[in-house]
C-alpha cells in the first residue's frame, strides 16, 4: 500500500537539471541493448553519472546525492563509498550527520563490509565524544541480527580503540616506536573507561537472556573479562563466572557455546576439567535417573541440575567427563568415548581417535594421531 | 542427486558472463574479478579449464588494471583493492601469465598495505581483517616476494587474533569464525609458522563444525552453508585431520546442493546457486577425494598441478589419497 507512504518519484539522473552538464560514461564491458527493467536502468543511470564524476574527479554536494542514491541500491560497491568519504572530508560536511545518515541505513545493510568500514572512518574523525553512543547503536543492530559479525567487530574496536588503557591491545610487544599513532589522548579518564566495560558484562547478560545459545556473546564475554585490554587476572571473576556458566548450562544443556566458554575458564586458568566433574556428571545421566539425583541432592546444587525438559544424556556433558577422566588418567574415559560414537555417530572417527589416544600414555587432546 | 554434475555446472559458468544486461552482472561488479577466479578455480578441478577463453579472461583481468594505484580493482574502472588483486594473480597464476602483469608495482603496493602493528589493510582506507594477511602473503608468495613484508610482525598479529577455543577471528577480540581459522590456517602455513597453532584445540573446534544432516557450519551454534565445506574442510586437511569429519555424509550434503537444471551449488539445499558456492562445494569435493574431480591445494585454494609446478607449499591431506 505505497500510497499510505507517499514518496517522490524516483528521477533519474539524465532527467535531473543539475545533472544536465554531465556527460555520462556506460560501462565498458561491451553492447548494452535496451535495459529489460525499470530498476536495472536506475542503476545502471546512477552508475553511469558516478563513472564521469570519478573521471572529472569532482567532489561537490550534488556527488553525496549521487553516492547515496548507489549506496541505496548497492551497498558493496566500495568505490563509491571510498568517493563519497574522500567527497565528505574535500567539502568539510558535518560528519555527525553522516553518521545519522548511516544509522537509517546500516540496519538493511548488516552485512556490508563496506558500510561498516565508513562507519569505523567516521569514528575516527569524531573521536571518543561520539564512540558511547556508538555501543548503544551496536545494540540497536544487534537487536536485528544478534549474530551479526560485522556488528561485533565494530563493537570490539570501539571498546579497543576508545576505552582501553592507553598501550591498547592493538599495539604489538614488538611495534616499539613504529606502532599507530594514537588517534587521541585515551586514557585521561580511566574510571569512567572501567565503567564501560563493567556495562559490557552487563549487556552481555542482557544478550543471553534473550539468547543463551548464541556464541557471539559468550565469545564477547571471553574477550571483555578474560583477553580484554582491561580484563582482570583475579580468581574471583574466574570463580563467578564459573558459577554462572554452570547456571546456564541448567537451562539449555545441549549448548555448546556455554560447554565452551566454560573450558574457556578452565584451560585459561590453568584449572583441572576434574573439579568440575560433580557438576557435569548428571547430564551423562539419561532423564530417568534425574529425580533420584534431585531427591538427594544438596538444596545448593539444585540449581545446577539438567532441568525436567532437557535432553539428556548431554554429548557435551558427556565429551567433559571423558576430557577431565582422561586428563586424571582414569580408563573408565574409555567407556565414555564409546557411548560418544553411539550418540554422536557424524564424529565417530574423532571420538575413536581420542579413545586410541588415551592408551599411548595420558596424550593431551587432539596429540598426533 | 548422487553425483557431481560435472557437465551442468561447465555450462552454468561458462553462462555467468553472457547475460551483462542482467542487473545481478551489474550488482556484483565489486566481486566481478573474485567470480572469475572462483569460476576458473572451479573449472580446473572439474578438469575443463579450457571452457573459458583464456585470452579473453586475461584481456579482461588486464583491464581492472588501476595504474593509479599499481594494483587491479574487481570490475575497469574500479579503485585498486586486496581482494581483486590477489584474484587477477591467481588468475594469471592459472594460465601462466604472469609476466602480463606489472608484478613489481603489485609487489610494492601490496606490501603497503602492512600496517605497524603487522596486520594488513585492504586498500588505502585502512579496514583491517586476517583476509588481508592471508591475501598478501598468498600474493606475495606466487609472486616470490614475500620478503617485501614484516613476516614476523604478520605472525604475530595473526596470533593476536587468537581465541580461547583455539580458533581465530577477523581482528583482536573477534569470535572465531570458520572461514577467518582458513585464512589465518593458511597464511601460517605459507609463512611456515603452523607450530603457532593450538593444533589440537583448534582441531576439536573444527571437527564440532559437523552438524547431524553432514554440513558444515561456520560458528557454533549457526547454520550449515557449503562454503564451510571448504573453510572447515581446507583448515583441517592443512593439520592433517579431515578423517574427523564424516565425508560420507557431507559428500551427500553438497552434492544435494547442487542445481540439477541449471548447474552451479547452493548455500544449502533449494537455495538460489551461485559462482562462490559452486567453487567451494566442488573444492571441497576435491579434498573428500571424490573420484573424478582434480586435486585443490587447500592453502592457496588453487590447482594442486599449478602450485605443484611452482614449488610451493604442498603439505596437506586429500582423502583416499597417501592413505597409510
Amino acid at each position: 500500500m505505497e500510497f499510505l507512504n507517499p514518496e517522490p518519484p524516483y528521477v533519474l539522473f539524465r532527467d535531473r537539471p543539475e545533472w544536465s552538464d554531465v556527460t555520462p560514461i556506460a560501462q565498458d564491458d561491451g553492447p548494452t541493448p535496451l535495459a529489460p527493467i525499470l530498476y536495472s536502468d536506475k542503476y545502471k543511470d546512477a552508475t553511469s553519472y558516478f563513472r564521469a564524476i570519478y573521471v572529472a574527479k569532482e567532489y561537490s554536494p550534488r556527488v553525496l546525492d549521487l553516492t547515496l542514491e548507489i549506496i541505496k541500491q548497492n551497498a558493496s560497491h566500495y568505490t563509491v563509498w571510498q568517493y563519497r568519504y574522500r567527497t565528505l572530508l574535500a567539502l568539510n560536511s558535518p560528519l555527525t550527520q553522516e553518521l545519522h545518515l548511516l544509522s537509517k541505513l546500516l540496519p538493511t545493510h548488516l552485512k556490508s563490509y563496506q558500510a561498516w568500514n565508513h562507519r569505523r572512518l567516521l569514528l575516527l574523525q569524531l573521536g571518543k565524544k561520539s564512540a558511547r553512543g556508538e555501543l548503544a547503536f551496536a545494540e540497536i543492530a544487534l537487536a536485528k541480527d544478534a549474530k551479526n559479525y560485522h556488528t561485533w567487530v565494530y563493537r570490539e574496536w570501539l571498546l579497543c580503540n576508545f576505552f582501553a588503557p592507553a598501550p591498547a591491545i592493538t599495539t604489538s610487544p614488538a611495534a616499539g616506536e613504529d606502532a599507530e599513532p594514537a588517534i587521541e589522548e585515551l586514557d585521561e579518564d580511566g574510571g569512567a573507561d572501567e565503567e564501560v566495560w563493567r556495562e559490557e558484562v552487563v549487556f552481555t547478560d542482557r544478550m543471553l537472556e534473550d539468547d543463551v545459545r548464541n556464541n557471539s556473546v559468550w565469545h564477547h564475554r571471553f574477550f571483555v573479562l578474560f583477553e580484554g585490554p582491561r580484563a582482570k587476572q583475579s580468581p574471583d571473576v574466574a570463580e563467578s563466572e564459573i558459577e554462572y556458566t554452570k547456571h546456564k548450562i541448567a537451562l539449555a544443556p545441549n549448548n555448546a557455546s556455554s560447554w565452551n566458554y566454560l573450558r574457556g575458564i578452565l584451560s585459561h586458568t590453568r584449572t583441572p576439567l576434574p573439579l568440575l566433574l560433580p557438576f557435569a556428571r548428571p547430564y551423562t545421566l539419561p532423564q530417568s535417573a534425574q529425580s533420584s539425583l534431585r531427591a538427594f541432592a544438596d538444596p545448593g546444587e539444585l540449581p545446577f541440575l539438567p532441568g525436567e525438559k532437557a535432553q539428556l544424556p548431554c554429548v557435551a556433558a558427556l565429551e567433559f567427563v571423558a576430557d577431565a577422566l582422561a586428563e586424571e588418567g582414569k580408563p573408565e574415559a574409555g567407556g565414555v568415548y564409546d557411548e560418544l560414537v553411539q550418540r554422536d555417530p557424524v564424529r565417530k572417527q574423532f571420538w575413536e581417535y581420542r579413545k586410541r589416544s588415551l592408551q599411548s600414555a595420558s596424550a593431551p587432546v587432539g596429540a598426533q594421531a | 542427486m548422487d553425483t557431481l554434475l560435472i557437465e551442468k555446472h561447465v555450462k552454468y559458468i561458462q553462462s555467468l558472463g553472457e547475460n551483462t544486461d542482467d542487473l545481478m552482472y551489474h550488482m556484483t561488479a565489486h566481486l566481478r574479478l573474485n567470480a572469475i577466479y572462483w569460476g576458473l578455480t572451479a573449472l580446473c578441478i572439474m578438469g575443463r579449464p579450457d571452457a573459458l577463453v583464456k585470452e579473453d579472461v586475461i584481456e579482461f583481468v588486464m583491464s581492472c588494471w588501476d595504474d593509479d594505484e599499481g594494483a587491479f580493482g574487481a570490475h575497469p574502472g574500479h579503485d585498486a583493492h586486496i581482494l581483486p588483486t590477489l584474484s587477477a594473480i591467481q588468475i594469471l597464476t592459472i594460465y601462466d601469465a604472469l609476466d602480463r602483469a606489472d608484478t613489481k608495482r603489485i609487489v610494492t603496493w601490496v606490501a603497503a598495505r602492512q600496517n605497524p602493528t603487522g596486520s594488513f589493510s585492504g586498500d588505502q582506507w585502512g579496514e583491517t581483517d586476517t583476509r588481508f594477511a592471508y591475501i598478501a602473503v598468498q600474493a606475495l608468495e606466487l609472486l616470490g616476494r614475500l620478503d617485501a613484508i614484516d613476516k614476523d610482525k604478520a605472525v604475530a598479529h595473526i596470533n593476536r587474533c587468537k581465541n580461547f577455543d583455539g580458533g581465530f577471528g577477523a581482528t583482536e577480540g573477534a569470535e572465531s569464525h570458520a572461514g577467518q581459522i582458513f585464512v589465518c590456517t593458511a597464511a601460517l602455513a605459507i609463512l611456515d609458522r603452523l607450530e603457532d597453532i593450538d593444533q589440537p584445540t583448534l582441531a576439536w573446534w573444527l571437527a564440532e563444525r559437523q552438524l547431524p544432516n553432514g554440513g558444515l557450519n561456520g560458528r557454533p551454534e549457526k547454520l550449515e552453508d557449503v562454503c564451510y565445506s571448504f573453510w572447515v574442510l581446507s583448515a583441517l586437511s592443512i593439520l592433517h585431520k579431515l578423517k574427523w569429519i564424516d565425508s560420507e555424509a557431507l559428500v551427500k550434503f553438497i552434492l544435494s546442493a547442487q542445481d540439477p537444471d541449471g548447474g552451479g551449488v547452493a548455500d544449502r539445499p533449494g537455495d538460489m546457486v551461485d559462482v562462490f558456492h559452486t567453487c567451494f562445494g566442488i573444492c571441497g569435493l576435491s579434498l573428500l577425494g571424490y573420484p573424478g574431480v582434480h586435486e585443490i591445494n587447500p592453502i592457496y585454494c588453487l590447482p594442486a598441478d599449478v602450485t605443484r609446478k611452482k614449488g610451493l607449499h604442498m603439505d596437506y591431506e586429500v582423502l583416499g589419497k597417501d592413505e597409510t
